[in-house]
């Protein structure tokens, strides 16, 4: 869109109208009627009104936007009103999902396992992220080769840095059992993903593992925003890093630091490939998160309108967390 | 008198007319017809060759490619691959096929399924969402491939695992024996035994001797045994293939699924043995799936495994392992001296599509691959056993696999069991669970399966 000023003050857009603006005259504008009017042959761009004609080249867009995410999304809500029989016909069944949902313990447990899983993944993957973004916000040597090397885990696709964790872990061959026996930290080798309290916190530490350069990488970007002046400003009134820090890379890098904790959060509530390749949900169901429960539901037992009805509960939640971190995370900087 | 003769022949007459131009426009548009029959001599010759009508009924409907999806990618099946290339040969037809990781492949094909899209034509299937599939309406009947005279060219127990209210929905792609003992003789020699075990109590004594701690740090460097306890599949099947040894079974004459069986706890409690009390068998097996055990066999931290027979292709393979020269094969011990040595098969099947416009030629696909050279071809290249008798008496195949190997095949497949029930997914989900409560000692073996089956009673609506 090109916008111009008016003299009354107000802007004009026009998307097609070429502009030619000499000497603050405007010479062909086809949306003032004062500047030019041609009664006899109106081009059907020219008769439509500058909101029909944004709406019309936006169609396309919104079209395939209606199919790939309204759509769907109405479906799955749909879904959940409906049980599917032997048959694989759905039939409607109004609340009856939901009010089921309510007294099913698993639903409960493995919602907490999912919030647990969340916030451990996430307060890790952040903290060790800041740590790391801050140290390469410095101007040392080798900083880009250590950025490089800070952002491979992020290359990774999960699956295969789930695989290769798996090995990691393993009781026999695992190299960390190896390091730490090697350390003399433990005297037998820990079983990490088949003790129920382990197993979880391994799932926590592999997440977090693949989250940290997605950290990195968005902090590492509002912190290079924040002008240096401040800092130096800061520095002559007397303040110490922790206070620099405290004072004027907080409250500065706050937007940057909302959104990496809302994507961060949203990406570990829905994980799916890391419990599913480590432990499936294992030992017994210590790890059973609330998106592998919809899973199970919908393609283990063919139960589509009870895992649609998980699905929307999930993302209820999910927007409940964007909520909370909106109110958590608001600034009047902007 | 000639007005109602009129009356009456006039609409005789239209009859007549109607009937001479049905029969006139059948005879130019017939469909030619496959005739499917004599089934056995087909499916059982060396080389297999089309039934009547089949090149003509394919080049009629037009058909120029099927589609076919497929556990894995293609790299890993070589045999498929090739008996595409013949089918492809044979009727003109080219093969699609669509590799998909296999957690990938039912939720992938229930979606094709539900939107009624014809995207499949040939549905790779296992035991435990055929069941469902069918009862959904999502397959074809394939009864016309099945008379008596064929079911007596198969393995005995096929026909009960497929069947389905009568009627039958697939054809068998392979089976894989589930329950062939891998040992080191070398390992086994060292420790003063010359011979594989044949029982439960020989099996344990020997696991117990093969664990050690050869560097003397307090840390097992070698242990007796490995099974999978994790995944879903992987370690129900570890429970049942035992429980079969004691005479179990799993899918009840009333067809009620029962997993808490006093064999099926008893096996479980020798399981938990294993883990928590002889300690033979690594901590970590509550999260060892298929492949995994395979691994540490291959490492060498592992003196004995149970597993597919298919692994001793890859066992054995100079370029791809370090102890190629070093490796046996037998049978599985039996759980006492004269019990059953019941093999737990699993059955991988293809089945044609409900939603297919091509069926013609996804049935011609589903004759063929059930046929001797099919099956020759699948166990030549891939070690993968075939459900087709005729394949173990072929020349070629007496000729290039090995003679530890054969037996043991041919061993197994005198008294196997494959049990197929509808929901089996959600049921092995369920028993998986509890399995690894009681493994991680959360649970007895009692409670678990008790629980196991009470929620199996629950969700399968049965008393």
């Amino acid at each position: 869109m090109i916008a111009c000023e008016q003299e009354g003050g107000g802007y004009i857009n026009s998307s097609l109208s070429i502009l030619l603006i000499q000497e603050d005259h405007i010479m062909f504008n086809p949306f003032i009627s004062s500047v030019k009017k041609n009664t006899n042959k109106v081009h059907f761009f020219d008769r439509i009104s500058e909101s029909r004609y944004g709406f019309l080249i936006t169609l396309p867009s919104l079209l395939i936007l209606l199919m790939v995410a309204v759509y769907p999304v109405l479906r799955v809500i749909y879904m959940s009103m409906t049980e599917f029989g032997i048959t694989m016909q759905a039939k409607f069944v109004g609340q009856k999902n939901f009010f089921e949902i309510f007294t099913d313990i698993n639903f409960f447990r493995y919602t907490r396992n999912s919030l647990i899983y969340t916030l451990g993944a996430v307060a890790i993957s952040f903290t060790v992220g800041m740590i790391i973004a801050l140290a390469l916000n410095k101007n040392l040597r080798f900083t880009g080769f250590l950025r490089t090397i800070a952002l491979w885990p992020w290359a990774i696709p999960p699956v295969v840095a789930s695989i290769t964790w798996k090995w990691m872990y393993n009781d026999v061959m695992g190299i960390l059992n190896d390091l730490l026996l090697r350390c003399g930290l433990i005297s037998q080798p820990l079983s990490w993903l088949s003790n129920g309290s382990l197993a979880l916190a391994s799932l926590i530490i592999v997440h977090a593992w693949i989250d940290i350069p997605f950290v990195i990488v968005l902090l590492l970007a509002g912190l290079k925003s924040i002008p240096q002046e401040l800092y130096e400003a800061a520095s002559i009134d007397g303040a110490s890093n922790w206070k620099q820090f405290t004072k004027v890379t907080l409250p500065l890098l706050k937007p940057t630091m909302m959104v990496t904790l809302l994507i961060s959060t949203a990406f570990a509530f829905r994980t799916f490939d890391i419990v599913f390749t480590l432990t499936r949900g294992g030992p017994g169901d210590a790890t059973e998160l609330l998106v592998t429960y919809i899973y199970n539901n919908a393609f283990q037992f063919l139960r589509f309108g009870y895992s649609s009805a998980l699905s929307v509960i999930m993302v209820i939640i999910t927007i409940l967390i964007v909520l909370f971190y909106t109110k958590v995370f608001r600034t009047n900087y902007y | 008198m000639l007005n109602n003769k009129k009356r009456i022949l006039n609409p005789v007459l239209l009859i007549c007319i109607l009937t001479i131009l049905l029969g006139v426009s059948g005879i130019l548009f017939a469909k030619t017809t496959i005739e499917w029959n004599p089934i056995a001599p087909r499916i059982t010759s060396k080389t297999y060759a089309l039934p009547q009508g089949a090149k003509q009924a394919v080049t009629e409907s037009g058909a120029k490619k099927i589609v076919a999806y497929n556990w894995g990618g293609l790299e890993w099946d070589p045999a498929t691959v090739k008996n595409g290339e013949i089918f492809t040969a044979m009727t003109g037809v080219d093969m699609e096929f669509v590799g998909l990781p296999d957690e990938q492949m039912y939720p992938k094909l229930q979606a094709i399924f539900l939107a009624k899209s014809p995207a499949v034509d040939i549905v790779p299937l296992d035991a435990t969402l055929y069941v469902a599939f069918v009862k959904a309406g999502w397959l074809e009947p394939l009864d016309f491939l099945w008379t008596e005279d064929t079911w007596k060219e198969f393995s005995p127990g096929l026909r009960k695992s497929i069947e389905v209210d009568g009627h039958v929905y697939c054809v068998p792609q392979v089976s894989r024996i589930l329950t062939a003992l891998y040992y080191r003789p070398s390992i086994l020699k060292a420790a003063g035994f010359n011979a594989p075990p044949k029982t439960w109590a020989e099996f344990d004594e020997i696991a117990k001797k093969l664990t050690v701690d050869k560097d003397g740090d307090g840390v097992i460097d070698q242990y007796g045994f490995a099974f999978s306890g994790g995944g879903v599949q992987d370690g129900a099947y570890t429970l049942m293939t035992n429980m079969y040894l004691l005479g179990e079974k799993v899918v009840q004459d009333d067809g009620s699924i029962v997993f808490n069986s006093p064999g099926a706890v008893k096996a479980l409690e020798r399981l938990v043995k294993m883990r928590n009390e002889w300690k033979v068998v690594p901590q970590s097996v509550t999260s060892y799936q298929h492949g995994d055990s395979e691994d540490l066999f291959k490492g060498g931290k592992v003196a004995m495994i149970i597993e597919p027979t298919s692994f001793y292709a890859d066992i054995t393979n100079k370029e791809q392992s370090g102890i190629a020269d070093d490796v046996g094969i037998a049978a599985q011990p039996v759980a006492y001296e004269g019990g059953p040595s019941t093999s737990n098969l699993e059955i991988n099947m293809w089945g044609v599509s409900h939603f297919s416009n091509k069926q013609e030629s996804a049935f011609i696909w589903c004759d063929y691959y059930r046929s001797r050279q099919a099956a020759v071809n699948e166990i030549l290249l891939e070690t993968n056993e075939p459900w087709n008798l005729s394949v173990l008496s072929d020349e070629e195949v007496i000729k290039n696999l090995k003679v530890d190997y054969l037996n043991v095949v041919k061993e197994s497949l005198k008294d196997t069991k494959t049990e197929i029930f509808a929901d089996q997914g959600m049921v092995y989900k369920i028993v998986i669970k509890e399995i690894q409560n009681a493994l991680t000692g959360d649970k007895t073996a009692q409670k678990a399966l008790d629980d196991a089956q009470t929620e199996i009673n629950k969700q399968l609506k049965q008393k």
